[in-house]
C-alpha cells in the first residue's frame, strides 16, 4: 500500500509568490477610509523631510553665518578690545567696505562666537569653583539653572535696549547685534572670575570696578556705532543719552549676574 | 519517494534525496564511484586527487552565507573596537570611518558613560543625556555655521558619531572613578588630560574632514568645554 502523500505547507511560501505590482495600495488592506489616511501620512511625512532639508540648508546659508565667520585673528582683537577699551586709540566705525562682507576683516563688527563660548566658560568655572569648595553633590543642578538664568537675564536686557531703541528715535536695531553687544560681557566675567581665583579675592574690588568700566565703555562705544549706521544725515540729540542708558544697564545686568552666580 | 523540499518551498523534483552513510565522517565521491572511509590510509589516493581537486568536489547544496550581522551591514564589535583604539591611541581615522560614521559604537560609549557612576551611587543619566543632547545641538549648529563660508555642511549624525566616539577617555575616567577619589589635585589633573586627550582626538578628525586652517583652535575649544562639562559631572 503506497504511503498517502501529505501536503506540506511552507510558512515561508509568501516570500516566493510574486506579488502582483498592478494591484493598487489600497485594495490590499481593506478598509479604504484608513488606506487612504495611511497615505495621506506617508506623503505629509515625506514633504515635511524636504522641507527640514530646505530649512536647514536655508538656515546655514542666511546672515546668520557672518556672526560665526571669526579666525584666530578677529578673537585676539575682539578680546583685547574688550578688556582695554579705555586705551584703545583706533577707529570705532564699523567700515561700508567690509560689513557686509566678513566680520573677520572688521574687528568692530559683531559676533555670537564669543558671546557663546565666554557664556559656557563662565558657568563652567564656577561649577568648578563650586565642585572644589562647597557642595559638589549639587553641581550638576547648578550647571544647569546657572545657565539658564543667564540667559534669561541676557533676554531681558536685549527686550529692554529693543525698548530703549524704539522710544529714543524709533530706530530699529538687529536683535542679533544687541544679543552680541551685550553678551561680550561674559568674556569680561571669565577673566574677572580667574584673576580672582589667581590674586586670592585681594584685589576684587579693584579688579570688578575696572571690568565694569570696561563693559560700560564698550557698550557705549558700540552702541553710538548702531545709533550711527541707522542715522545718516541727520544728527540725533539722543544719541549720548542712549548710548550712556544702554551702558548702565549693561552695567546693572553684569552685577545681578555675578550676584546670581 | 517523496520530493525534496528545501526552507524556502521551491521543490526541485529532479533534486535527489541525500543519502545518509552509516559512518557521517566518511567522503563519498560520486563521479568515481569510491567511498573513503574514516581511517582509511589516504595517501595513496592523492594521485586520484580525491580530496584535493577542486573541480571535482562535491557541490555544495547551500551557498555559503555570510554572517547575519554582515549582511544586516550592522558594524561589527571589532570595527567598533578599532575606532575606539583609533580614538584612544591618536591613530589615523580610516576613510571609511570619516565617510560613513556609525552610531552603535556611540551608544555603547554613552550607556557605559551613564552606567559607570551607578557603581559609585551616583545617578546622572538624565543630566548625561540630557546635557549631551544640547551639547550635540549646539556643536551641530556652531560647527554648520561656521564652515558654510567654504560651502560645506555636515550632517547630524556624523558629529553625533564622531563627538561619542570622543567619549572613550571620558568613559576611563568613569571607570577609574569607581576605584579613585577623584576629588582631589590627581583627580583634577587626570580629568584634564582625559579632557584634552577626547579634545585633541575629535578635533583632528575634524580637521581631517573639514580642512580648517585658522579655525583649528576655534573648533577645539568648544569640543573641550563639552567635554569638560562630563568631566565635572563624573568627579563631582
Amino acid at each position: 500500500m503506497k504511503p498517502e502523500l501529505i501536503p506540506m505547507t511552507d510558512p515561508l511560501d509568501f516570500i516566493m509568490i510574486p506579488v502582483d505590482q498592478n494591484k493598487s495600495f489600497q485594495s490590499r488592506i481593506g478598509n479604504p477610509f484608513l488606506e487612504e489616511t495611511a497615505s495621506n501620512i506617508g506623503k505629509k511625512i515625506a514633504l515635511f523631510g524636504t522641507k527640514y532639508e530646505n530649512f536647514i540648508c536655508s538656515l546655514f546659508s542666511s546672515q546668520y553665518r557672518f556672526y560665526f565667520d571669526v579666525d584666530n585673528q578677529y578673537i585676539l582683537r575682539k578680546l583685547s578690545l574688550l578688556h582695554t577699551p579705555i586705551i584703545y586709540r583706533g577707529d570705532w566705525t564699523l567700515s561700508n567696505e567690509t560689513s557686509s562682507v566678513s566680520i573677520t576683516k572688521n574687528m568692530h563688527a559683531p559676533d555670537l562666537y564669543l558671546p557663546l563660548m565666554g557664556l559656557v566658560t563662565l558657568v563652567l568655572l564656577q561649577c568648578l569653583n563650586i565642585g572644589i569648595n562647597n557642595a559638589p553633590q549639587y553641581i550638576s543642578i547648578y550647571m544647569i539653572n546657572s545657565f539658564w538664568k543667564c540667559l534669561i537675564i541676557s533676554s531681558i536686557e536685549v527686550a529692554l535696549m529693543r525698548i530703549l531703541f524704539f522710544l529714543f528715535g524709533n530706530l530699529k536695531v538687529s536683535i542679533i547685534d544687541l544679543v552680541s553687544i551685550s553678551n561680550y560681557r561674559y568674556c569680561s566675567l571669565t577673566t574677572l572670575f580667574i584673576f580672582n581665583l589667581i590674586t586670592y579675592h585681594i584685589f576684587w574690588t579693584v579688579g570688578t570696578m575696572y571690568i565694569l568700566l570696561s563693559q560700560a565703555v564698550f557698550v557705549y562705544k558700540s552702541t553710538q556705532i548702531c545709533i550711527e549706521q541707522q542715522i545718516q544725515k541727520c544728527e540725533n540729540s539722543f544719541e549720548p543719552t542712549l548710548a550712556l542708558f544702554l551702558s548702565l544697564l549693561q552695567v546693572g545686568c553684569s552685577c545681578l549676574i555675578f550676584y546670581i552666580l | 519517494m517523496q520530493p525534496l523540499k528545501n526552507p524556502f518551498g521551491i521543490i526541485d523534483p529532479n533534486e535527489k534525496p541525500k543519502q545518509i552513510h552509516s559512518n557521517p565522517f566518511d567522503i563519498q565521491n560520486e563521479d568515481l564511484n569510491e567511498t573513503i572511509k574514516l581511517g582509511d590510509n589516504v595517501e595513496n589516493q592523492e594521485e586520484n586527487h580525491l580530496l584535493f581537486d577542486s573541480s571535482k568536489s562535491q557541490p555544495q547544496e547551500y551557498n555559503e552565507d555570510i554572517p547575519l550581522l554582515e549582511d544586516l551591514d550592522i558594524t561589527s564589535p571589532l570595527l567598533i573596537k578599532q575606532r575606539i583604539m583609533s580614538v584612544l591611541l591618536f591613530q589615523k581615522c580610516d576613510s571609511e570611518y570619516l565617510e560613513d560614521p556609525d552610531l552603535s559604537g556611540p551608544v555603547l560609549i554613552v550607556a557605559a558613560l551613564g552606567l559607570l557612576p551607578l557603581l559609585t551611587g551616583k545617578v546622572h543619566f538624565n543630566y548625561i543625556y540630557g546635557i549631551g543632547l544640547w551639547g550635540w545641538m549646539l556643536l551641530y549648529l556652531l560647527m554648520n555655521f561656521m564652515i558654510q563660508q567654504q560651502g560645506k555642511q555636515i550632517e547630524f549624525y556624523k558629529i553625533l558619531s564622531y563627538l561619542g566616539y570622543g567619549l572613550a577617555p571620558i568613559v576611563l575616567l568613569t571607570f577609574l572613578s569607581v576605584f579613585l577619589q577623584l576629588n582631589s589635585s590627581f583627580g583634577y589633573a587626570l580629568a584634564i588630560v582625559c579632557a584634552v586627550w577626547s579634545t585633541a582626538s575629535v578635533s583632528k578628525t575634524f580637521d581631517t574632514i573639514l580642512a580648517l586652517q585658522h579655525r583649528r583652535f576655534l573648533i577645539a575649544y568648544p569640543l573641550f568645554l563639552f567635554y569638560c562639562t562630563f568631566v565635572i559631572i563624573t568627579i563631582f
